[in-house]
């Protein structure tokens, strides 16, 4: 560290504020109640002061901001799925993404790498072409390549991967990036904060009053809140939360895990996805490899994480690189993913009044943070739904009008 | 690696098994709203529950009773055991 720093870090003249308030104990009453200070929550408490005047909002987080799934996933960002209903939705999330720096004045390490997803088969590639065809028909920059093509971006990649399942071609999806997950959460929630939005960590909800219907207060451990409206944002509590107002559940909850690799010299550029592998992996600006496979075989509500997993993903990975053999994994970890039946989220309103969920983000939620944002503080502001979530609503499971992600939302499933 | 115990097959690897999970019982479909209702809403808190395991090697299919906030297996019993009075 140069002394030149330690001078400014030192210096009173130059404190930095907080980056967001942290008022001891919550007031008797809030407009709106969030509950989960993840990305999803905290972007919508951002939209709701900034865009929709509503500033009496309260985040409620258990543990600490971005410390769920915020702060668990590989960090993927990118548009290429295969409904009109997700592609629009996840158009419009990387668009508020590539301002996003901007706009909560913070270096969240936007870096836009390009995205190929690697087809084994030509049954692969059929689905590839459809997913190109949908991407460009809405906008979407998607192209199917050929294996040189990927080779040509990525000289390292062996195309056979050892002779088991060669590489015939790949969907390659332009504006696909990463970023620091845990800056989006974190400036979001100074955003919100200067917004006049209260903030508070460690604060468990212990239960949701309802009364003839409608949502009355939110209890928490550090009191009770009166509101007439909440949304849960809360991944992998999701149940819990149901049924805390009375609603049954549509995600059901398995652990999805990912590891990284010790610091390497910069030589992958794009993120590399491998849904017959199971594998995807992009390199970050400090050199580590961050690695992700599909989820767990079985639901379980816990975030511990298993040699199985990391064996199986380095076990594939190397097909793929055989010069990491090498290279070690440094941190491994895992997230609860609330996955639905058909890979697509349940948003918007419910059959409790001004109860509204944010939820089934099973393995896809990060890329959707400011999109999420966006279109839940709008739906909670006119008690409408947004046009791009209209299709989420959980009755579409009861209408049997699923929205078929499965093949775009995630690997190996 | 992770083992299961079964009374039956004996002590094996937990790759050799499918989790099929669902909600153990008979779906009755002559109601399509109660039918829907079944297959896509429930309890999904932890909590221990019944559900269908299938092991490839034997081609058997179990029904274990697991705790789903711990991954601990409680039991595991032949599906020919389950009573067709079951209901999901």
């Amino acid at each position: 560290m140069s002394l030149r720093l330690l001078k400014y870090a030192l210096n009173p003249q130059y404190a930095e504020p907080r980056f967001f308030n942290t008022p001891d104990a919550p007031r008797d009453s809030y407009d709106v109640v969030i509950i989960g200070g993840g990305g999803h929550g905290l972007a919508c408490a951002y939209h709701l002061a900034a865009e929709h005047g509503i500033k009496r909002v309260a985040v409620i987080e258990r543990g600490y901001l971005g410390g769920g799934n915020t702060g668990r996933n590989t960090t993927i960002i990118r548009s290429n799925y295969l409904t009109p209903e997700g592609v629009l939705f996840y158009k419009r999330s990387v668009e508020l993404f590539e301002s996003l720096s901007d706009r909560l004045d913070l270096n969240l390490f936007y870096s836009n790498r390009g995205h190929f997803t690697l087809a084994h088969s030509e049954a692969t590639l059929r689905t590839m072409r459809w997913r190109a065809e949908v991407n460009k028909h809405y906008g979407v920059n998607s192209e199917l390549v050929s294996a040189a093509d990927v080779k040509k971006a990525c000289p390292q990649i062996d195309l056979q991967c050892g002779g088991n399942h060669p590489i015939l071609g790949a969907l390659y999806h332009a504006p696909g990036s990463i970023a620091r997950h845990d800056a989006v959460a974190w400036g979001y929630a100074r955003r919100a904060s200067q917004l006049g939005v209260d903030i508070f960590q460690h604060t468990a909800v212990t239960g949701v009053e309802v009364s003839a219907g409608r949502v009355v207060a939110v209890n928490t451990s550090k009191g009770r809140i009166a509101t007439g409206k909440v949304v849960s944002a809360v991944a992998g509590s999701t149940p819990t939360v149901l049924k805390m107002v009375g609603l049954k559940s549509p995600v059901d909850i398995v652990p999805l895990q990912a590891c990284v690799s010790e610091p390497m010299k910069a030589w992958l550029d794009s993120i590399i996805v491998s849904g017959s592998l199971h594998v995807y992996v992009s390199q970050t600006a400090r050199g580590e490899l961050v690695m992700g496979a599909s989820v767990d075989p079985a639901e379980l509500h816990s975030t511990r994480s298993s040699l199985e997993f990391v064996t199986s993903l380095a076990d594939q990975m190397l097909d793929l690189f055989p010069f990491l053999a090498g290279v070690k994994i440094v941190r491994q970890w895992a997230g609860m993913a609330d996955m639905t039946p058909d890979f697509a989220p349940v948003m918007g309103k419910t059959e409790v009044g001004g109860f509204y969920l944010d939820a089934g983000w099973g393995t896809w939620g990060f890329k959707a943070t400011p999109v999420c944002g966006e279109t839940m503080a709008f739906t909670v502001a006119h008690d409408t739904n947004h046009r791009l979530i209209e299709a989420f609503g959980t009755e579409r499971f009861r209408r049997l009008a699923m929205l078929g992600e499965k093949g775009a939302a995630s690997v190996g499933h | 690696m992770k083992h299961f115990e079964c009374p039956v097959i004996g002590r094996r690897p937990a790759p050799e098994f499918i989790c099929s999970g669902g909600s153990v019982g008979i779906l009755l479909m002559e109601d399509g709203d109660a039918a829907r209702e079944a297959l896509f809403f429930g309890d999904a808190t932890a909590r221990v529950k019944r559900e269908w395991w299938y092991h490839k090697p034997s081609r058997l299919w179990f029904v274990f009773e697991r705790d789903t906030a711990t991954d601990f297996v409680h039991s595991i019993e032949l599906a020919t055991k389950v009573s067709p009075d079951e209901r999901v």
